[in-house]
């Protein structure tokens, strides 16, 4: 588990508020936990016991109802990271490093494919000098300068 | 990089799918946690009986473990989720590497097809390059880096040309074998042999080097090779086949010559070039006449024009007749001849078609040729009766349907079809019969044939002009009749074997079997009339009786058709008054009108054409008129006036008549006039008819009338000559003829005798005496059987009778006065007389005689004593007189016994006449004494009486 704590910028707090609502409801549960296995049977456990659910309850609808939340976007990898026990930066690692990977060769691609057309465009204009024009316009229009 | 050079690029596409909100996840996760809880705490509450604490307690507590764990991970989440917007920008930024993946490995893909140019484009209109790889057969690029030769310059080329020419010439002066068409044709000129042959064609030949061949075997080291060649003649634009116009070969066709000839020129020298090209030639003028000139022929205007080409000709076939062929070849000089095959036959002396082979065109030929065709069929058809077909033109023949309506017929060039001008739809049929003629034989069989079509048309165009005229004015036609060839000869023994059309009418009020029947032939085409009755006896038509009505008029004008009726309806009464006439047996001749025994008849004509007169004379034997009293022959004028209401018929019986005028100047009978004309006496009966308007009754007896009356003044005057020769008193001649006989019978009337009676009638007026009306009664019962009775039989019965008459009165008178003073004492007389005719010759004398019964004297009886009197002839007597026989044999029975003292004294008054015979019970005796024997007898009884 990921330990690290979340900035508090203006982007997070919604994060922020989810995270404490969330650090009350687990020691709230673990208080609801030794209540019941404490239990004694007499009306004031009972009371007790009746009070930590209400309060359970309460900080389920509190989280429930923080604003903004929307606006984070899950990827469902995510989630079944989580569910699996591992670490979702991990994920977020390798996602960096695919794109990374990927951007390299892309920039190849296109380096090498803008190198065969301006060899091509030079051929074609030297072999068909009338379609300068034209291919200079292609240059121009793919080289993205 | 600068920021104001930041190019900002298009939004990385957004990726949605497989990415959820961290708010749903919350969301799920408090209500799956808060449902649980609820749901654990409803079961705790159920199980609270069932299941210990501990286990329940069990099982709360892993519900809240399993929760908070959840919430742990939710927790994490919730931590990771503050970098969640930077992964969800990585995400669309690795979409979008991938989609730029795709598209570079397209363009590889791409690129690798061009290696096929199955993609490759060609610059759009670049005349350069396209002209570059026409004439070298692939782009000159400049890449190439071709070096170029040096021109050749105008001298070596004159130079070869010249050293060609020479070559040229040396072998052509040495070889023999050159065709001498080609050698006078040729010259030497430019490094070549032109062959300049007038109207085929030019050819030029070289050689590939100069060597100079003079022998065959030598040839192939140096052969000619074929380098140029045209057509001398061609076609111009007006598809005008031309002698002297050039006509060079496309490209692609000189090769392929190019090639054929330089093989031929291999092979065979310029002997087979020769062959090769005036072959190829022909062919190809052959080709310019048949592919060009033919097809190029307007298909809708030259449909029926088949041609074909085969063994160096073109055979035309036109009109879609086999027979009809056009043969076109090429001679020697490659000049067009042609012949002309008409019905297989070859046309001869065809001057006025010639060929001009300078400027030649196939249509133009055609149309001669076609024209020329139907001037032979036209002028063919007008021969065939010039009468009612005129040529007008070559092409079209001037029929005459009827006098307004003349037809033409003409023929079109181009498909040898017939047509009429503006035709009716019999014309039109007709032409579509003529056109679809299959004539395999000779065209003279066409031409019949079109000329019995044509006066069929024309026997129907005049019978349907009377066919509507006549229907127009309510004449009803007659399809069904149909005569056979034996009654139609009736008509016109001629008839039969021409070409005629009958038909038939009749009038609406005609009796049925009358008809009208107008008959067209092809001889002169006049309409023969005819009125006639025909019957179907056995399912053929017969005719009974026709007379041709002699109407000529072509003009067919309504007049005309209004007088046929009248015409018609005038025979038809004239056929039903000489069948009546027939039927009595009449012997009678028809009259002219102005024959010369009407003007001594004193009868006029006055016939036109509303009114119909028929004379007849008849023949007088006696049967109509004693001939002593008339003459031997009577005129009977019949004149039928036709009003529009009405139907008259006047008919007027003539005849002259020689009679004693004081006679018979009372005559006066109905309908009969006794003239005085021209000093002579004429008798005239008429009567008038009215046969209304309706339908002819034929059941009208129109002489019954006449000769009715005729038969009774015939009876009258035969009458009055036999009373005038019996010296009878006339006392009256009327209706009937009054006469006195005798003293008793003094007034008799005699009439002719009624219809079917063959003797006269007597009368007697009301006041007579009631024996002579019996007397006459019985006369008229007698004589009324079918024995004639003359006239002077009956006067000298009445003669006969009239003494017994007068006898017999004075008796009755005597007895009746004498009687009276004999009574029985109830009053009765004791004796009365009665006569009783039995018949003429047979009367009864009855004396009663009245008594008291002896037995019973208050009953009265009576006896009968019956005289029987009859005429007897004495044939002993002198003079062979009818004397008066009387009989007492009805009296002879037991019951007169106690007369026998009367009859003694009747035997003896009787037996005191000398004259008188006596045969046991008969007396005869004279007629003179007979009065006084009665009166003898009628004594007796009165004696007898009184002796009671």
């Amino acid at each position: 588990m990921t330990t690290s704590q979340i900035e508090s910028t203006p982007e997070n707090r919604p994060l922020v508020a989810a995270v404490e609502q969330l650090q009350q409801l687990t020691d709230s549960l673990i208080e609801a936990g030794v209540l019941v296995h404490d239990n004694q049977g007499t009306p004031q456990s009972h009371q007790v016991l009746v009070h930590k659910f209400n309060q359970v309850i309460d900080q389920l609808d509190n989280l429930n109802t923080i604003q903004g939340m929307a606006s984070y976007p899950i990827p469902v990898d995510i989630i079944s990271y989580i569910e699996d026990g591992r670490n979702p930066d991990i994920y977020t690692r390798e996602f960096v490093e695919v794109n990374a990977k990927s951007n390299a060769r892309l920039k190849g691609k296109m380096e090498n494919f803008g190198k065969l057309r301006d060899i091509l465009s030079q051929k074609v204009v030297s072999e068909f000098p009338e379609l300068k024009d034209t291919v200079e316009d292609i240059q121009r229009r793919t080289s993205g300068k | 990089m600068d920021s104001s050079t930041v190019v900002v690029g298009a939004e990385l596409p957004h990726v949605t799918s497989n990415i959820i909100p961290l708010s749903s996840v919350l969301k799920f996760y408090c209500h799956e946690a808060y449902k649980q809880l609820n749901t654990m705490v409803e079961n705790l509450s159920i199980t609270r009986n069932k299941e210990t604490d501990v286990t329940r307690k069990k099982k709360l507590l892993t519900l809240i473990v399993g929760l908070r764990q959840d919430f742990i991970k939710i927790y994490a989440l919730v931590k990771w989720a503050s970098k969640a917007q930077d992964v969800g920008k990585l995400i669309d930024l690795l979409n979008w590497f991938r989609t730029q993946e795709f598209y570079f490995e397209q363009l590889a893909l791409g690129l690798n097809e061009l290696n096929g140019f199955s993609g490759a484009k060609l610059p759009n209109s670049d005349l350069t390059t396209s002209m570059e790889v026409l004439i070298k057969g692939r782009p000159q690029l400049p890449s190439y880096n071709l070096i170029k030769n040096p021109p050749i310059s105008s001298q070596k080329i004159l130079k070869v040309l010249q050293d060609l020419n020479l070559a040229l010439t040396a072998r052509i002066a040495l070889n023999d074998n050159i065709p001498s068409e080609l050698l006078v044709n040729h010259q030497v000129k430019d490094g070549r042999i032109v062959f300049k042959l007038d109207k085929k064609y030019e050819a030029c030949v070289t050689v590939a080097n100069d060597l100079i061949i003079e022998s065959d075997e030598e040839y192939s080291r140096s052969p000619y090779f074929l380098i140029d060649f045209h057509f001398a003649f061609g076609i111009d634009d007006d598809n005008v086949l031309k002698s002297n116009l050039p006509t060079p070969l496309p490209q692609s066709f000189w090769t392929k010559l190019e090639k054929q000839g330089n093989s031929v020129l291999l092979s065979s020298n310029l002997q087979g070039l020769y062959r090769f090209l005036n072959n190829f030639t022909k062919k190809f003028k052959f080709n310019l006449i048949y592919q060009q000139q033919l097809k190029s022929l307007n298909d809708l205007k030259w449909k029926n024009l088949k041609y074909k080409y085969a063994d160096n000709k073109i055979l035309i076939n036109y009109w879609n007749n086999p027979s009809n062929t056009i043969e076109i070849t090429l001679n020697e000089d490659f000049e067009i001849e042609f012949k002309w095959f008409k019905n297989n036959e070859i046309m001869t002396n065809l001057q006025d078609i010639s060929i001009n082979n300078d400027e030649f065109n196939i249509e133009y030929l055609l149309n001669l040729i076609l024209n020329k065709h139907c001037g032979i069929l036209a002028s063919s058809i007008s021969r065939t009766n010039p009468t009612f077909f005129k040529l007008i033109n070559p092409y079209q023949v001037l029929i005459k349907l009827t006098n307004s309506k003349p037809s033409i017929l003409s023929i079109d060039s181009l498909t040898g079809n017939f047509y009429f001008t503006e035709p009716n739809a019999a014309q039109a049929h007709i032409t579509k019969r003529i056109n679809s003629f299959n004539y395999n034989g000779s065209e003279s069989s066409l031409i019949q044939y079109i000329h019995n079509k044509l006066i069929e048309l024309k026997l129907d165009t005049i019978s349907s002009e009377i066919k509507n005229k006549l229907i127009t004015i309510e004449w009803i036609s007659n399809h069904i009749i149909n005569l056979k060839e034996n009654e139609l000869r009736k008509l016109d023994k001629d008839l039969v074997g021409t070409a005629f059309n009958i038909q038939y009418f009749k009038c609406k009020n005609w009796p049925s079997s009358w008809f009208l029947i107008s008959v067209v032939d092809e001889r002169d085409f006049n309409i023969d009339w005819f009125v006639s009755r025909i019957k179907s006896i056995k399912g053929e038509w017969k005719l009974e009786w026709v007379t041709n009505l002699g109407l000529i008029d072509s003009q067919l004008n309504f007049e005309f058709f209004n007088n046929l009726s009248v015409v018609c309806s005038n025979k038809i009464i004239d056929n039903m008054l000489t069948q009546e006439l027939t039927i009595k047996n009449v012997k009678f001749i028809e009259l002219a009108a102005n024959h010369s025994l009407l003007t001594q008849f004193h009868m006029e004509s006055n016939s036109g054409k509303r009114n119909y007169e028929l004379m007849i004379l008849i023949y007088n034997g006696g049967e109509y008129l004693p001939v002593k009293n008339s003459s031997n022959s009577l005129i009977l004028k019949i004149e039928l006036v036709n009003n529009k209401e009405s139907k008259l018929i006047k008919v007027r019986l003539m005849s002259k008549l020689k009679l004693d005028s004081s006679k018979f100047n009372n005559l006066n009978l109905d309908n009969i006039k006794i003239l005085e004309r021209g000093g002579q006496q004429f008798i005239e009966i008429f009567q008038e008819i009215n046969l209304g308007n309706n339908e002819l009754n034929l059941d009208v007896n129109i002489l019954e009338g006449v000769f009715g009356s005729l038969n009774k003044l015939n009876y009258l005057i035969t009458l009055m000559n036999e009373v005038i020769e019996n010296n009878v008193e006339v006392l009256e001649f009327n209706q009937c003829i009054k006469i006195k006989i005798n003293e008793v019978f003094k007034q008799v009337y005699i009439e002719v005798p009624e219809k079917g009676m063959r003797n006269y009638h007597y009368r007697y007026d009301e006041n007579e005496a009631n024996d002579i009306k019996l007397i006459i009664n019985y006369i008229n019962k007698s004589i009324s059987y079918d024995k004639p009775y003359s006239l002077l039989s009956v006067i000298n019965y009445f003669n006969q009778i009239m003494p017994l008459i007068q006898g017999i009165r004075k008796l009755r008178t005597h007895v009746d006065t004498k009687a009276a003073s004999h009574k029985l004492s109830n009053g009765l007389c004791k004796l009365n007389f009665d006569l009783k005719f039995v018949n003429l010759n047979n009367l009864q004398l009855l004396f009663g005689l009245n008594y008291y019964n002896p037995n019973n004297t208050k009953k009265v009886q009576r006896d009968k004593i019956i005289l029987t009197m009859r005429f007897k002839l004495n044939k002993f007597r002198v003079g062979n007189q009818l004397e008066m026989n009387l009989s007492l044999l009805d009296n002879i029975n037991i019951k007169n016994l106690k007369y026998k003292k009367l009859f003694e004294m009747i035997f003896k008054s009787l037996n005191k006449y000398e004259d008188a015979v006596n045969l046991n019970y008969d007396f005869i005796v004279g007629m003179p004494v007979v009065s006084e024997f009665l009166m003898d007898v009628g004594n007796c009884f009165l004696e007898y009486v009184e002796g009671e």
